[in-house]
């Protein structure tokens, strides 16, 4: 605002209208001009005495006024006040004085003297001190007052003795009083006294009418002077005229009294009388008229002395008195409220000067004010909007720099620092995107070059080098130059070692060396001596969290250089940056690498983990074992191998407690399950040892009972699986379903076995073994007699058993029959007991068993020599040692435990030992196949194609036997009813030759074998014609194919029209049945097509079933 | 000095399990039950191990334990307790006594003859 007004002024905004106002405009300007030359301070230091000197104004006025005020006020205070005070005083003690002297006279009392007194002195002293006053001296008016005031009390203090002897002194004080007893009451005393002298001088009289006449005249005469006596002394008390009147009248009585005695009765008068008479008269005579001057005296106006002083003298006195001091107290009064109405008015022109003055400060307060605020506060809002401005980047904004006082100047700072601040900002932008291009760069040289340009563009210097440490951090070596240099001319570029030239120095130090001219340069030159030229240079170390690595070294022409302090910060920026992009691109080359390497890591790793995981899943979904882990509480873990599932044939495996998913329906006690359970509390979530405490506890294999009664063999192993706080979180548990093991395992034990008595037999030949059977059954029978006959040992029995069994015993050790050798030497043994002790228990029933059991493997080498080696059919299987050796070599060198092994090493020997003493079905059928194509052709049929489908079963010797006649019969029974002639198997689309089919195959734990053809098949409705001819059923009979079918089996039955030498005889069918039942089995007829309604034929197949034990299957 | 203190009141589990440790070079005591157990413990402070039947007449075992870590005091000496069955309330008392873990019984000596000598040692 203040700029702009400066601004406007000389311009053409504001041209003057007139000159006067021109004039005004320039004197403003002027004075305006003038105030922007003073400094703020001075300003501030004017406006302030301005406002310094009206407050001393203010101050010595008010200061000034106050202390006349306050010596007219002590004036009244101190004089005039005391004054009045005391002429009030007086006027008070003149009345306490004349009051005293009134009481004192009237009452006599000395209080009211001593008062009177007192008070009297009191006035002299009180009019003296008023009189010393400065304020009476001072006026001679006054004084005049005060001095008739004093006169007055100086003529009442005259009074004053005589005042006191009126007091004191009745007959000064009544004059009456003193003439009467001087003059009267003698007199009258006289008189009263020659009265009563003549009274009694009567009584030595005679009493007659004159004497008492006369006796009666001087009593009247004393009566009557006694009563004029009386009235004036009344009149002396009283002062009344009526008493005055009444002397007269008892005086006139008592002259006629006198004159009476003294007239008429001078006669009577006896001398006593005469003289006391006498006496009287002369009283009488002088008494009256001394009374009528008593009189008058007491009845003037002077009658008494001080009531007349008093009336006459002392109360005009006291009036005049008081009077003046009335006046006194007047004036006195007048000259107080006439200073009072000064001092009033007095207060209030101070008051008008003090509130002129302090407007006239609050004023120039404002002036000074307003003043300030313009010449201060106003730039200072200019420079506070430029800072703002500055604050938000406008950092173009022009700042008013004119002023020359203090705020000049700061509007100079802050336009320098407006202007650094621009440069930084220009610098920073540069900084910013030189790092932002050393940062995209690649290239650590092309980081360095770009470094070098940067700061030569910003300090004009002419060229630049980069020198950077070599690996050991002892030299300095050039890497980069700028602008760019051939590699040739660097040949040369020298080293410099640390502290050594500018560079050395700038690295060794840390810090910029700015040399404006190498010339002028001291220690450049002795550095550097070779290059006198004048140049100047900049070394810039390369600095990077306080570690060096090299040397930035840029020179140019003298004075085109331009390098200030602010710079610096730009240049170590730069190296820094370069440093920093540098160190980054060798960084990141070396992230790329670890990158590189780690990924591949990362990915073998991840990879390995992969198929780490994925092995144990699918061990776990694969592996033939059930794998599960339970936990604390006994709970199964939900991770498990899926096998676990089939084993236990339950699929709710997951947190069920393993004591009911295991040991459900097993062969172990409730002890056994609850020493599981126990132990399995015992060790879970316990420390490791507590497995090794209680481990004897876990079964390892025991057997189960299944749904539908089969029965399964479990092997456990128990393995804990530890924290490593030594904790057994989880017991890992093994299953096994060992049940086909330990049935193969068996098996193989037969097997051996098996082949241990082929062996042993072989080798002795049959002749030999047979003769040794019939002996030792012979010996056996003997001892099941002795045995069953006797009730006790007797020595001969005995001994006959012994030597019995001694005998069998021997002669199967002879033979090698080992597995007899054993029984039999039990047996023997028990005998042997009895034979030296006869005393001893005849065990019959033990005796009874051990013989049974001898007899049992006597007879099951029987057996297996009859069925395995009596009866070698062509086909059979060669049967000697060394076979059977080789036999039992396959079973003892298989590993017992591998279940595949033992069973293909089972299968083996069961293959080949099984076929010892079997025949093969197409051997078996040979002959019957041979005469098929001749019986066809009998029959007028064509050959017919035979099928055979053995399935690699074999068929027992003497089953055999039985299965030639049952299916001689079979075979020619489809040849004669099954199969058509050619001609009309051609007619029904069938081939001319048929097919005859025998399959055998393994069903329902027997041997099935099927013979079938692809004849007519069955004829049912002649079936039953003949059946009901027969009366084997009621013609209306409603039969299935199936009730139809089994009348095959009837004997006699049959549908062939004639019965042939071939079949058709009924006896067929029967007799098979026989057969085949008579081995175990059985015998259906079974149709291979649904039944089509009224079919008079019907396809179908014989089905011979067999046991297991008929049939061997060979691989 | 005794190492290790068998306490039952069958004398067949207590001779064999004493006898399976003093035939191992153990040097074994005896008591017949929880009280005797418990006179015994703390009469033989420098006892290591001590095996505790947790069925007996006069004092149980448990209760014994409990006992001599707060009567008798001893905070260290390891306990394993001898049971035929489990029980959670059981196991959280022994638990609270701070003993080593249970046996399931009948014991067998060999799987504990190893541990047995390192917790004696120590």
């Amino acid at each position: 605002m203040h700029a702009n007004t400066l601004e406007t002024t000389p311009g053409s905004g504001l041209q003057p209208k007139t000159p006067f106002a021109h004039r005004w405009m320039a004197v403003l300007f002027h004075v305006h001009a003038l105030m922007n030359k003073v400094t703020i301070r001075k300003k501030i230091w004017v406006s302030f005495g301005v406002l310094v000197v009206l407050l001393v104004a203010v101050g010595i006025t008010a200061f000034n006024s106050l202390k006349a005020n306050k010596e007219k006020l002590s004036t009244l205070v101190n004089d005039v006040q005391p004054a009045t005070e005391l002429s009030l005083n007086l006027v008070d003690q003149l009345d306490r004085a004349s009051a005293s002297l009134g009481f004192y006279l009237l009452s006599k009392e000395q209080v009211h003297k001593n008062d009177y007194v007192s008070n009297l002195s009191k006035i002299t002293q009180s009019v003296q001190t008023l009189s010393a006053m400065r304020i009476v001296r001072d006026d001679a008016a006054t004084f005049k007052m005060v001095d008739e005031v004093q006169q007055g009390i100086a003529k009442l203090q005259s009074y004053k003795e005589q005042m006191l002897v009126f007091a004191s002194d009745d007959a000064k004080n009544v004059p009456a009083l003193g003439f009467a007893s001087r003059e009267v009451n003698p007199r009258a005393q006289t008189m009263l006294q020659s009265l009563q002298e003549m009274l009694l001088a009567e009584s030595g009289e005679s009493a007659n009418q004159e004497r008492r006449q006369f006796l009666l005249d001087m009593f009247s005469l004393r009566t009557n002077v006694a009563s004029a006596l009386n009235e004036l002394r009344i009149f002396l008390a009283f002062r009344a005229d009526a008493n005055k009147e009444n002397f007269r009248s008892y005086m006139e009585l008592a002259v006629r009294d006198a004159s009476k005695l003294n007239g008429a009765s001078k006669s009577l008068l006896n001398f006593e009388q005469e003289a006391s008479f006498e006496n009287f008269n002369a009283a009488f005579k002088e008494w009256g008229p001394a009374a009528e001057q008593v009189m008058k005296i007491h009845g003037a106006e002077d009658w008494r002395q001080d009531a007349y002083i008093i009336r006459k003298d002392l109360s005009p006195l006291v009036l005049q008195i008081q009077d003046r001091l009335t006046a006194l107290v007047k004036t006195q009064h007048d000259f107080s409220v006439e200073s009072s109405s000064q001092l009033t008015l007095q207060v209030s022109h101070t008051q008008y000067i003090v509130a002129g003055l302090i407007m006239l400060g609050m004023v120039c307060a404002v002036m000074v004010g307003f003043f300030l605020t313009r010449t201060i506060l106003t730039p200072i809002d200019a420079l506070k909007t430029s800072a703002a401005q500055l604050a938000h980047g406008h950092l173009d904004q022009e700042i008013d720099t004119r002023r020359s006082d203090e705020l000049g100047s700061l509007a100079h700072s802050f336009s320098d620092m407006r202007d650094a601040i621009r440069k930084k900002i220009d610098d920073l932008r540069v900084l910013n995107v030189t790092g932002q291009t050393m940062a995209s760069m690649h290239d650590p040289m092309k980081v360095l070059e770009h470094a070098l340009k940067t700061m030569r563009a910003h300090c004009d210097v002419e060229w630049g080098s980069v020198y950077l440490f070599n690996a050991e951090k002892s030299l300095l070596e050039v890497k980069a130059y700028s602008p760019a240099r051939d590699e040739s001319a660097v040949h040369d570029a020298r080293t410099f070692k640390l502290g050594e030239g500018v560079a050395g120095r700038a690295a060794q130090h840390k810090r910029i060396i700015y040399i404006p001219d190498t010339t002028q340069d001291h220690q450049f030159e002795a550095q550097l001596g070779d290059d006198a030229s004048a140049r100047a240079i900049i070394c810039v170390p390369m600095v990077d969290n306080n570690e060096i690595f090299g040397v930035m070294n840029f020179c140019g022409d003298v004075g085109d250089v331009k390098f200030v302090d602010s710079d610096r910060e730009f240049a170590e920026t730069i190296a820094r940056t370069a440093v920093v992009s540098f160190k980054n691109i060798h960084m990141l080359n070396v992230i790329a690498e670890q990158n590189r390497t780690l990924e591949q890591k990362v990915e073998s790793r991840t990879a390995e983990l992969r198929q780490k995981t994925n092995d144990i899943n699918n061990m776990l979904q694969n592996m033939h074992q059930g794998i599960f882990t339970i936990l604390p509480g006994r709970a199964i873990h939900p991770e498990y191998s899926a096998y676990l599932e089939s084993i236990v044939e339950d699929k709710n495996v997951a947190n069920s407690d393993v004591m009911d998913l295991l040991f459900r329906n097993t062969n172990l006690g409730s002890n056994a399950l609850s020493q599981i359970s126990a132990a399995l509390d015992a060790i879970l979530g316990e420390e490791s040892m507590m497995f090794d405490f209680n481990r004897h506890c876990l079964v390892h294999e025991f057997t189960r009972t299944m749904s539908g009664g089969r029965t399964k063999i479990l092997e456990l192993d128990w393995d804990p699986i530890v924290s490593e706080t030594d904790v057994i979180e989880k017991l890992m548990v093994t299953v096994r379903d060992v049940t086909e093991l330990r049935g193969l395992q068996a098996e193989a034990e037969k097997q051996k076995s098996e082949l241990q008595v082929i062996g042993q037999i072989l080798s002795v030949g049959q002749d030999k073994f047979i003769g040794f059977i019939k002996d030792a059954t012979r010996f056996l029978d003997e001892n099941e007699k002795l045995i069953n006959a006797a009730s006790n040992a007797s020595a001969d029995i005995v001994a006959t058993l012994f030597r019995n069994m001694h005998t069998i015993k021997g002669n199967a050790r002879t033979y090698g029959f080992m597995g007899i050798t054993d029984v039999a030497h039990e047996a023997e043994t028990s005998y042997d007991v009895l034979r030296k002790n006869l005393d001893s228990f005849w065990d019959k029933s033990k005796m009874l068993e051990e013989l049974s059991r001898t007899r049992q493997r006597i007879e099951s080498y029987a057996t297996i020599n009859k069925e395995k080696l009596s009866n070698t059919s062509s086909d059979g299987v060669y049967v000697d040692l060394m076979l059977i050796d080789k036999l039992r070599v396959v079973l003892e060198h298989v590993n017992e435990h591998d279940v595949s092994a033992l069973r293909s090493a089972v299968k083996t020997v069961k293959s080949i030992s099984g076929a010892i003493g079997t025949e093969s079905i197409p051997a078996l059928l040979d002959a019957i196949t041979r005469s098929m194509p001749e019986l066809a052709q009998k029959l007028g049929k064509v050959a017919p194609h035979i099928v055979i489908k053995d399935n690699g079963i074999r068929l027992a010797v003497e089953v055999a036997q039985v299965m030639k006649n049952v299916f001689t019969h079979g075979f020619r029974n489809a040849m004669d009813h099954g199969l058509e002639t050619g001609a009309e198997r051609k007619a029904h689309g069938k081939p001319e030759r048929g097919t005859i089919t025998l399959d055998v195959r393994e069903e329902d734990g027997g041997v099935v074998l099927a013979l079938s053809d692809d004849g007519r098949g069955l004829a049912l409705r002649k079936l039953k014609e003949k059946a009901a001819a027969q009366g084997l059923v009621h013609a209306n009979a409603e039969l299935n194919d199936h009730a139809l079918a089994d009348l095959v089996f009837q004997s006699g039955v049959s549908t062939a029209a004639n019965v042939s030498d071939i079949s058709g005889r009924g006896v067929g069918m029967d007799a098979i049945r026989k057969f085949v039942e008579n081995l175990g089995g059985k015998v259906e007829i079974r149709f291979t097509k649904k039944s089509t309604s009224d079919a008079e034929f019907r396809p179908f197949e014989s089905r011979i079933i067999l046991p297991a034990a008929c049939a061997v299957k060979v691989a | 000095m005794a190492q290790i203190l068998v306490v039952d009141d069958s004398d067949a589990v207590r001779s064999q399990v004493s006898g399976f440790f003093s035939t191992n070079g153990f040097s074994v005591i005896t008591a017949v039950d929880g009280k005797d157990g418990l006179a015994k413990a703390s009469s033989n402070p420098d006892i290591k191990l001590i095996f505790a039947d947790v069925n007996m007449p006069n004092m149980d075992g448990l209760t014994m334990v409990e006992k001599i870590r707060s009567d008798v005091g001893n905070k260290t000496v390891n306990i394993i307790m001898l049971t035929t069955e489990s029980d959670a309330n059981m196991k959280q008392r022994g638990k609270a006594a701070g003993i080593k873990g249970w046996i399931v019984k009948p014991f067998n000596g060999a799987n504990v003859l190893e541990t047995v000598k390192k917790m004696v040692a120590g």
